[in-house]
C-alpha cells in the first residue's frame, strides 16, 4: 500500500472512529435513562452486648467472616474439603470445643483441609495460624465472643 | 509567517538549547524492509493499548473508592449513573483483555522468528518481564470490581501463593494486609494497579524501546533482502493505522456489548463456580489437574523457561545443531498451552 493510500486510510479511519464516538455519546443518555442499576443490598450486622464488642471487633478485623461467615453462621464454599465441602461453621464451638481447644485451633490453624475425594484438587481455603496477632487479652475476647454465637436454646444440636 | 517560525525556534533553542537534528533522527532510522508485513508490526500495539489504559484508568480514579463498602457501589455508579462511564469502564476492561492478546501475538512473532537470540537477550527478559506486569495488571484490576466473582477469584488466586516455596507465606501477607482478603488487601491491590506497575510498566516499555534502539530491529533469519524505508512517517503511519482499528473495534464492542457488574461480594457466600478470567485457564487447567506442589512447581517451571529462554536456545544449539530441537519445544509448550486453554474454557 503507498503511503498516499495509508494517509487517506488514517483519514477515513478517523471519520468512522469520530462517527462511533458520537454514536456512543447517543447511546449513552440512551442508557441512563432506561438502565436500573442493580440494588445494593447491605447486610447488617447482628446487634452484640458491649462486652463482647471487642471480640466481634477482632472477627472483623482478621477476616474471619470470610470463610467462616458474618456471626460463624458457615455457609461458604470449598470444594472438595472434607467438611461437607464447605468451611464449617462457628455457632457451636461452644459445643464442640473446650476452651483450650479452641484457643490451640486459632494459634496454629489448620495448614491442610483434607480432601473429600483424593483423587481431586486440594480445598482452595485452609485455617491460617493466627498465633502472631492475637495477644491473650485478645484470645480470650475473641473465644468469648465465639463462644456467645451459639443460638439460644440450641443444645439439641437440631437433632 | 517564516520569519515568525524562525524567531519561535530560536527563542526556544536559546531556552532548550538541544539540536533539533538530534530529535529527529530517530524518527528517520532506517527499517529493514521486512517491517512493512503487517505481523511485524505488533510490537507497538500494546504500548498503544497501554496509553488508552492509563488514560481511561485516570477517569475510573474520579469515581472509583477502593473500601469494600464502597467499592462495589463505586463501579455500580460508573456503569450506570455517571456521564459515559459504561463507556469508558467498557474501553478499559477491553482494552486490557486486547493488550493481554497482543502482547501474547508479539511474543509468539518474535519466538518464531528467533528475534531473542544473541545479542538481543536482555530484551526478551523485558518483554517476558512486560508480560507478566501485563497478567497482574489484569488481575489486581479484576480484583477491584468488588462483586463476588471478583472477590472469590482474588482469594483463590492469592491463596495459591501462600504454596511457593520460602516466600510464599509472607509475601501473601504482605499482598492481603492481614491472613484473608480484607480491607487491607483492596487498598494494596488498587495502590498496585494505579502506582506500582504502571511505574514498573512505563519503565520497562522505556527500556525495551531503548534496547530495540541499540541494537536496531532484529534481522530476519534468511530474508536476503537489504531495503531499508524510514520509521517516520512509513511506520508510524503503519502504527496509526492498527491504533486507529483498535480503537474503531473497541468503541463499537462497548456499543454493543456494554460492561455489566454481576452481585455484590459477600464474603459468607461463596458462588458454585468460581473461575479465573481466560487468561489464566491454562495455569488454572494445569491446578486442577496435578497437585498445588506440582502444579506450582511446574508453573514456576514453565515461566522461568521462557524467562531464559534465549540461554536454553543457545544450548540446545550447541547440543544438537541445526535439529530445530527449539522450534519442536517451543511449538510443543505452545499447543499444549493452547489445549489447556480451550479445555479450560469448554469443559470448565
Amino acid at each position: 500500500m503507498s503511503i498516499n493510500a495509508q494517509k487517506y486510510l488514517v483519514g477515513i479511519m478517523g471519520l468512522i472512529l469520530l462517527v462511533s464516538v458520537i454514536a456512543a455519546g447517543h447511546l449513552d443518555s440512551e442508557r441512563r435513562k432506561k438502565e436500573n442499576p442493580p440494588a445494593v443490598v447491605v447486610v447488617a450486622e447482628p446487634a452484640v452486648s458491649a462486652d463482647l464488642q471487642p471480640g466481634l471487633k477482632l472477627y472483623n478485623q482478621l477476616s474471619c467472616a470470610a470463610c467462616h461467615g458474618p456471626a460463624g453462621k458457615g455457609g461458604v464454599h470449598n470444594f472438595n474439603s472434607q467438611t461437607g465441602q464447605e468451611v464449617p461453621a462457628l455457632i457451636h464451638v461452644a459445643d464442640s470445643y473446650t476452651k483450650a481447644d479452641l484457643i490451640k485451633r486459632i494459634r496454629d490453624g489448620v495448614p491442610v483441609s483434607a480432601k473429600l475425594n483424593p483423587n481431586g484438587p486440594v480445598p482452595p481455603l485452609h485455617m491460617p495460624a493466627f498465633k502472631d496477632l492475637l495477644s491473650d487479652q485478645d484470645m480470650e475476647a475473641l473465644v468469648k465472643y465465639l463462644y456467645s454465637l451459639k443460638p439460644a436454646g440450641g443444645d439439641n444440636l437440631g437433632f | 509567517m517564516n520569519r515568525l517560525t524562525d524567531r519561535f525556534t530560536d527563542w526556544l533553542h536559546d531556552r532548550v538549547p538541544v539540536d533539533p537534528e538530534a530529535l529527529r533522527k530517530p524518527l528517520r532510522e532506517a527499517l529493514p524492509i521486512h517491517l512493512k508485513q503487517w505481523v511485524f508490526c505488533l510490537g507497538g500495539t500494546p504500548a498503544m493499548l497501554f496509553a488508552m489504559l492509563a488514560v481511561t484508568g485516570i477517569l475510573l480514579t474520579f469515581y472509583y473508592v477502593p473500601y469494600p463498602a464502597q467499592a462495589f457501589a463505586s463501579v455500580t455508579n460508573i456503569t450506570y449513573k455517571v456521564r459515559m462511564g459504561w463507556f469508558i469502564r467498557g474501553i478499559h476492561q477491553g482494552a486490557s483483555q486486547l493488550m493481554i492478546v497482543t502482547v501474547l501475538l508479539h511474543m509468539i512473532r518474535v519466538f518464531f522468528t528467533r528475534a531473542y537470540r544473541k545479542p538481543r537477550e536482555f530484551n526478551w527478559f523485558f518483554g517476558v518481564g512486560l508480560f507478566m506486569l501485563t497478567l497482574t495488571f489484569a488481575f489486581t484490576g479484576y480484583s477491584l470490581v468488588y462483586d463476588q466473582l471478583s472477590y472469590w477469584a482474588t482469594t483463590i488466586g492469592t491463596n495459591m501463593i501462600a504454596d511457593l516455596p520460602l516466600l510464599g507465606k509472607p509475601l501473601l501477607y504482605a499482598l492481603r494486609g492481614g491472613p484473608t482478603v480484607n480491607p487491607n488487601t483492596l487498598t494494596r491491590f488498587y495502590d498496585f494497579h494505579i502506582g506500582v506497575l504502571p511505574m514498573m510498566m512505563t519503565l520497562l516499555i522505556g527500556l525495551h524501546i531503548i534496547m530495540v534502539r541499540l541494537h536496531s530491529v532484529a534481522p530476519l533469519e534468511n530474508d536476503p533482502r537489504t531495503e531499508t524505508y524510514p520509521f517516520f512517517p512509513d511506520h508510524m503511519l503503519r502504527e496509526v493505522i492498527i491504533g486507529l482499528l483498535l480503537l474503531i473495534g473497541l468503541v463499537n464492542y462497548v456499543m454493543f456489548f456494554p460492561p455489566v457488574i454481576g452481585a455484590i461480594a459477600t464474603p459468607g457466600d461463596t458462588p458454585g463456580h468460581i473461575r479465573p478470567e481466560w487468561y489464566f485457564f491454562p495455569t488454572y487447567r494445569w491446578l486442577k489437574m496435578t497437585s498445588i506442589g506440582i502444579g506450582m512447581a511446574g508453573s514456576i517451571c514453565y515461566v522461568t523457561g521462557l524467562f531464559f529462554w534465549p540461554f536454553v536456545d543457545a544450548t540446545l544449539e550447541k547440543i544438537a545443531p541445526k535439529r530445530n530441537l527449539w522450534l519442536y519445544i517451543g511449538t510443543a509448550c505452545f499447543l499444549v498451552t493452547i489445549v489447556f486453554l480451550l479445555w479450560e474454557a469448554i469443559v470448565g
